[in-house]
């Protein structure tokens, strides 16, 4: 078992929902290093979690880089939950481009590594440990924080480099609300409760 | 207001800053040339060369010729190329070359110097380059480690120059000229070098010849000639050395290592092992690689023998390019036996390369904080997808005035030039309340299937929400009727639907809840 003690606890930004704040560690979103969200189901339920963190960079006037969303982000809806659409780039390459994820790879890094873009997000069903490890690491020298949203029915033997792991799952959802397991699987930044069910 | 700023031209200033920010961040480079003149004839006269006349002769196409002497035997009237023979009888020390005795100091020579810095050239037999730029910090500035150099090389015993420039060939041709002056800015190479002697740059001698014709005379005078007219007059070698010497190019003066050679023989420990054979090989190249990292040097030839009991067996492996890298070399080597036919499996394998080459590299600061790219802007950062991918990866979503979703918005890649910028403000097709809509639309509504009255799309779905009715289009001839609902499935899943009630009368779906 691999212990790292010498790292480095980076700065910690709300998440803008005091249910999600209270259950992560460090009251928060981490401002550096890769985040691993896993959906139970076809990147179901995620979203809701990065509304006020994606409405506040925006409106900040920083950019917000979505790589390789499943569908194109409906401007009525995120600009009613404060999003300027404006500063959101898609980065989302034709499906029969050569390399297609290795071209996404290569963008991220380089999104990474923007001055005035502090949170990446992509969307991917299996990723390369080591991509992973490479994404972690640059992130961290940057200062960005990079999501990477997956969806996949064996997670518990895909890890990926992160600082932080959870794992969502819908047990319940109406139009204004949803009721959700959220399962803290993996933190380098302090220690919580591992299992939660949140009503955002 | 609809705003593509995906197309922003990058400024030339802004590249003109991109340059800078890489350039400053690349270490000082310094380079050192050690010049020991007559090393050969040093190395076996030792105390004398300084006291008496001495000269090293050496066996040329059969004939014994003298290759090196000392002032006092110049004014004893000797010359190189002089038959040795011309010497005996004569008041002067007389040495044959032994190039084993030279390599052996020429090693701990390296040895020394690699204290100071990993990148240490055998630039000749008489000359060592040494890189030192990157080390300044470490020995406390260029200076410092210029004295600490000085001080090794003197317990030696020998005659010896050193001269610090911040190209190589210019650090080359300061030792090697009678100027006695370190240069450790760029900004006064010029200055320095302008009254050194053209010879010393080493042209071919129809070049030189052309040089004198023109009345160009010292470094200087070719400092103060157009490029152009080099050019015009020169081959492009004559001005790439030129280059060289000014520090306008990054590069080595291209050299082979002279009289320098990499030799090993192993034993096979278990004869006739396949494995066991290609182990020695391997062990030799590791060791040859070493050897090789020591002069920043590679390799394009090997010559390999493997000796057994019956026979001895060469096989030489020539290279497209320098190399250096073990494994690489070991495949070659497994390829070309492949294609020739060992009888027996040898009992000793040596390899002999004296083909060692060095190469260009770029040196970096050995105590860089991070060697960190610079950020660039979001702006810049576009640009470079479209310029390196094309259209049509990357996308912003604009906003346009419709009542139908899907025409609500547009994606637009920068490739869209001719889209008019619109300052109408946004209209939704429902402007009394606030509705719920989803998070992610579908760019084309995805038709759905009817089983027993119900729709379907993963597993049968159950209408929650009341009827929104959209009706628009009338009036261009671009009718559009649906009645939306939002639908939901077993497992939570929230879909936006809708039922056309104009065309098909079918089900489409249109958005999806997150």
């Amino acid at each position: 078992m691999f212990c790292n003690l010498n790292i480095n606890i980076p700065n910690i930004r709300s998440t803008g929902l005091l249910q999600l704040d209270n259950v992560l560690p460090g009251k928060g979103w981490p401002c550096a290093g890769l985040v691993d969200i896993v959906s139970v189901k076809s990147f179901e339920g995620v979203m809701p979690f990065l509304m006020p963190l994606m409405s506040e960079e925006t409106h900040l006037n920083n950019k917000l880089i979505l790589f390789d969303p499943p569908y194109i982000p409906y401007h009525e809806s995120i600009s009613n939950k404060g999003i300027n659409s404006n500063n959101i780039i898609i980065v989302k390459p034709d499906k029969l481009i050569k390399n297609r994820r290795s071209i996404i790879y290569d963008l991220f890094k380089q999104g990474l590594n923007l001055d005035d873009c502090n949170v990446v997000i992509m969307w991917a069903n299996k990723l390369p440990f080591q991509v992973s490890r490479q994404f972690n690491l640059i992130s961290q020298l940057n200062n960005t924080l990079a999501l990477i949203i997956r969806t996949d029915e064996h997670f518990y033997q895909e890890t990926i480099a992160s600082i932080l792991k959870i794992k969502i799952e819908i047990i319940s959802k109406n139009i204004k609300q949803q009721k959700v397991k959220l399962e803290i699987l993996k933190s380098t930044i302090g220690f919580v409760k591992k299992h939660h069910v949140i009503l955002i | 207001m609809i705003k593509s700023n995906f197309n922003l031209p990058v400024s030339r200033n802004e590249q003109d800053a991109n340059i800078n920010l890489i350039t400053s961040k690349l270490p000082k480079v310094l380079w050192c040339y050690i010049y020991i003149e007559n090393f050969s004839l040093q190395v076996m006269s030792g105390d004398g060369y300084r006291n008496r006349p001495s000269v090293l002769y050496e066996y040329i196409n059969s004939e014994s010729i003298i290759t090196q002497l000392n002032k006092k035997a110049v004014k004893k009237g000797f010359f190189i190329n002089m038959a040795s023979s011309m010497a005996y009888g004569l008041p002067i020390d007389l040495y044959s070359r032994d190039k084993i005795k030279e390599q052996k100091i020429k090693k701990k020579i390296f040895e020394d110097l690699n204290n100071f810095s990993p990148i240490v050239i055998d630039e000749s037999t008489d000359g060592i380059l040494v890189e030192i730029g990157g080390s300044t910090k470490l020995f406390g500035g260029g200076k410092e480690i210029f004295r600490l150099i000085h001080k090794r090389l003197t317990k030696y015993g020998y005659s010896f120059k050193i001269a610090v420039a911040p190209t190589p060939r210019a650090a080359l041709i300061i030792g090697k000229s009678e100027l006695n002056t370190n240069v450790w800015d760029i900004s006064n190479l010029n200055a320095t070098v302008s009254s050194i002697d053209l010879n010393y740059l080493d042209l071919q001698k129809k070049d030189m010849k052309k040089f004198l014709d023109l009345g160009v005379r010292t470094l200087g005078d070719v400092y103060r000639l157009p490029r152009a007219g080099i050019l015009k007059r020169f081959s492009s070698d004559v001005l790439k050395v030129i280059d060289q010497l000014y520090g306008r190019v990054a590069d080595l003066p291209k050299s082979i290592v002279n009289d320098d050679f990499f030799t090993k023989l192993v034993d096979v420990d278990l004869a006739g092992n396949m494995f066991s054979f290609e182990n020695c090989m391997r062990s030799i190249l590791y060791d040859l690689n070493i050897f090789l990292k020591k002069r920043t040097a590679k390799t394009r030839s090997l010559k390999w023998f493997f000796f057994s009991k019956k026979s001895l067996k060469k096989m030489n492996v020539k290279l497209n390019s320098e190399v250096s890298d073990p494994e690489f070399l070991l495949n070659e080597t497994k390829n070309k036996i492949k294609r020739i036919f060992l009888d027996e499996m040898p009992d000793k394998v040596g390899l002999y390369v004296d083909d060692v080459r060095h190469y260009s590299f770029q040196t970096t600061d050995l105590f860089s904080s991070k060697n960190k790219e610079a950020p660039k802007s979001s702006d810049k950062y576009i640009n470079d997808i479209i310029q390196n991918y094309g259209v049509n990866i990357v996308y912003q979503v604009l906003t346009k005035p419709s009542c139908v979703p899907e025409r609500t918005f547009d994606i637009y890649d920068s490739g869209c030039v001719s889209y008019k910028k619109t300052l109408a403000s946004r209209v939704s097709f429902s402007t009394k309340e606030k509705n719920h809509r989803p998070t992610w639309l579908l760019k084309n509504p995805k038709q759905l299937t009817v089983k027993n009255g119900h729709v379907e799309f993963e597993g049968s779905l159950e209408i929650i929400s009341d009827r929104e009715r959209l009706v628009s289009g009338w009036w261009d001839g671009d009718e559009v009727a649906r009645d939306y609902f939002i639908a939901k499935n077993r497992d939570h899943r929230l879909f936006w639907i809708f039922k056309d009630l104009k065309n098909d009368k079918k089900w489409y779906l249109h958005g999806i809840f997150d």
